[in-house]
């Protein structure tokens, strides 16, 4: 009860025309910046940083939350209309976001992304409304030894559920851990599998590489296929034939509910962030969807499972930002370094030092969470325009967006060469059957597992014992041997009845 | 030998390098923590593992490759080179002109129209508003 009458002490704050202005202003950069394949919420924001050096601290903070949430809904539009996530919590939207495109369907898709995401984002805000403080420790519960645990079991299943041939998305994991290893190795800076390349000591950049797997290998595509399409051909798309109809809208709305849970405590977790969210999330509800067999052949309900969780991990990141001062991704760090500029200690101390800013901000993502989904609807028959441009000329246009997106995130012609490499490597991975989400999802999560793997046997001094005798640990470890063992199981269950059938 | 047989060897090789470098120049233990190879070597063998198996249990696989795939392949590479001598912007430009007339066979009008917007549309993205600075090369444009 008393964190009501602080929100809606709050709401005073937020719709002050200042705040409401900034927070209109951040969605529609966020939608904008989400959307351009290349650029991400990370880069985003920092580049948009120096935008609210002059603004008021609270005002500042609203724009930039707003950029924040803004980004998950924009990044979608990318990853459902060219196949190219617009950043790394969008992978899983790809999977049946661009299958809805190739049947027409791109309205639907992105009506559903952002139907999703304001469910995801609103769970994830009431959830950091009431539970604020509470929830953060039990992302503080998560030391190493679970944080390597819960690692596992993501990279587990990762190969496990993806793709048709499960041994196939084991290979491109395994191939995403052994690429995120190239640069310094995050704990005792040793440069390592450089092979003496000097733009290589840093590591290979997520950005080229996302653009070159689902962006470049696309226009390769469009090539080797060569027919002068266009996806929605001649018909028209407008908003009213974008809508969701009553089953379709029962068909995503549970899904959503569950995406934004499971991402909302996902988002909390430090280090976990988005990425990790969309991805939990699409699994569990392909386990327990009617139709999960179905995922990544162009279903709604995997849309919803994505966006929904990588929206509520948005706002529940702010959770440990705020009450610990721990960034829950890369972006609440971005967040962090602000907050410290403008004097602000982020800490259980700012809700009692600072009520009206903390307040003001989470009363703004009410508000800003209304702004992204207009805006979001608004853009639609305008976003469904680049499908009717042949792709004959999108082919260049992409083309041209993968170099300057390449170049601009080192300002680098090394990038470039990155994105061309990966470009054709995931060509000929594609014509073979090897899904590519899991090489991006293994690349990303990789550096923090080998971080936590470090920080737990420095804690255990070398005793691997530690992931056993954690209670956490131990049940994350329990459900990837499951994870393991189950589909074998199920495989020699199924050839047992086979024989006995036939007989 | 297929084409995809090629593509599970070269994983194995990767790998098997990978735990090679692991174990000899980075270190798998290190008193009481891991070494710099530890990962490396964890999963650098498990994916080898993974890619023998695929190699002894998966089917060869015969695909016939498009030999127009690399097409923007080569532009890539070309728009790179120019770039150094001519600058991004005036290579970009003159890449979606000349792919879209003398490739895709269009107009000289359309293919100017085209070409023109969609590089006023990036530099005014990436070069007025992000302030990326883009490479001018050696004639400074």
């Amino acid at each position: 009860m008393e964190n009501f009458a602080l929100l809606l002490q709050g709401f005073s704050v937020a719709l002050t025309l200042p705040n409401l202005l900034a927070a209109l202003a951040g969605a529609l950069l966020g939608l904008i910046i989400g959307a351009m394949p290349g650029i991400g919420s990370l880069a985003g924001c920092a580049l948009l940083l120096p935008l609210t050096f002059k603004m008021d601290p609270t005002t500042a903070i609203i724009m930039l939350a707003a950029i924040y949430y803004a980004n998950m809904y924009g990044g979608s539009f990318s990853a459902i209309l060219l196949n190219i996530p617009g950043d790394s919590p969008a992978i899983m939207t790809t999977l049946d976001g661009y299958p809805l495109t190739t049947q027409g369907k791109a309205g639907k898709a992105l009506f559903t992304a952002n139907t999703a995401s304001f469910i995801g984002g609103s769970i994830g805000i009431v959830l950091l409304t009431i539970l604020g403080p509470l929830v953060a420790n039990i992302g503080l519960a998560f030391g190493p030894a679970e944080m390597v645990s819960l690692l596992l079991l993501a990279l587990t299943s990762i190969g496990w559920l993806l793709g048709e041939n499960p041994l196939k998305g084991l290979v491109t994991a395994g191939l995403g851990i052994l690429l995120s290893m190239i640069g310094m190795d995050p704990t005792c800076g040793q440069a390592r599998f450089s092979f003496g390349i000097i733009d290589l000591l840093g590591g290979i950049n997520f950005i080229p590489l996302v653009i070159g797997l689902f962006g470049f290998s696309q226009v390769m595509d469009m090539l080797a296929n060569k027919q002068n399409f266009s996806f929605l051909g001649g018909t028209r798309l407008t908003l009213k034939e974008s809508l969701l109809d009553r089953t379709e809208l029962i068909r995503i709305v549970p899904t959503s509910i569950r995406g934004g849970i499971l991402g909302n405590f996902v988002g909390v977790l430090p280090g976990a962030g988005a990425t990790i969210a969309s991805f939990l999330s699409y699994m569990f509800n392909r386990r327990v969807c009617k139709n999960g067999g179905n995922f990544g052949k162009g279903m709604i309900e995997g849309v919803a499972a994505s966006e929904a969780a990588n929206n509520a991990a948005a706002a529940g990141a702010f959770a440990p930002l705020l009450s610990l001062g721990i960034p829950g991704s890369g972006t609440a760090a971005v967040l962090l370094g602000g907050l410290m500029m403008w004097g602000l200690k982020p800490g259980p101390q700012l809700f009692s030092e600072s009520p009206d800013f903390v307040w003001g901000l989470i009363a703004s993502m009410y508000v800003g969470n209304i702004m992204c989904i207009i805006i979001a609807m608004a853009v639609i028959p305008f976003l469904v325009h680049i499908l009717r441009v042949p792709s004959s000329v999108m082919a260049p246009i992409i083309t041209v967006l993968c170099i300057v997106g390449s170049y601009s995130v080192n300002n680098n012609m090394f990038d470039v060469g990155v994105m061309l490499t990966a470009g054709v490597i995931a060509y000929f991975l594609n014509l073979y059957d090897f899904s590519l989400a899991p090489l991006l999802l293994a690349f990303v999560l990789t550096p923090r597992l080998e971080q936590s793997f470090h920080q737990a046997f420095q804690i255990s001094n070398g005793n691997a014992m530690i992931f056993l005798t954690k209670p956490i640990s131990l049940a994350l470890l329990i459900a990837m041997a499951l994870f393991v063992i189950a589909p074998v199981l199920f495989k020699l269950r199924k050839n047992n009845k086979t024989p006995q059938a036939n007989e | 030998m297929s084409l995809n047989r090629l593509i599970e060897l070269t994983c194995a090789v990767v790998s098997a390098v990978w735990i090679y470098m692991g174990v000899f120049q980075y270190g798998f233990w290190t008193e009481n923590t891991p070494g710099g190879g530890f990962v490396p070597v964890l999963f650098g063998g498990l994916t080898l593992i993974f890619c023998l198996a695929l190699l002894l249990k998966g089917k060869a696989k015969s695909v016939t490759v498009n030999k127009n795939v690399f097409f923007p392949v080569a532009v890539v590479v070309a728009a790179m080179i120019f770039t150094a001598l001519v600058g991004m912007i005036v290579t970009l430009l003159v890449m979606v002109f000349a792919w879209l007339k003398f490739y895709e066979k269009y107009s000289y009008l359309r293919a100017g129209v085209i070409s023109v917007a969609a590089i006023a549309f990036v530099f005014g993205i990436f070069g007025v508003w992000l302030q990326v600075p883009f490479p001018t090369g050696l004639l400074g444009i």
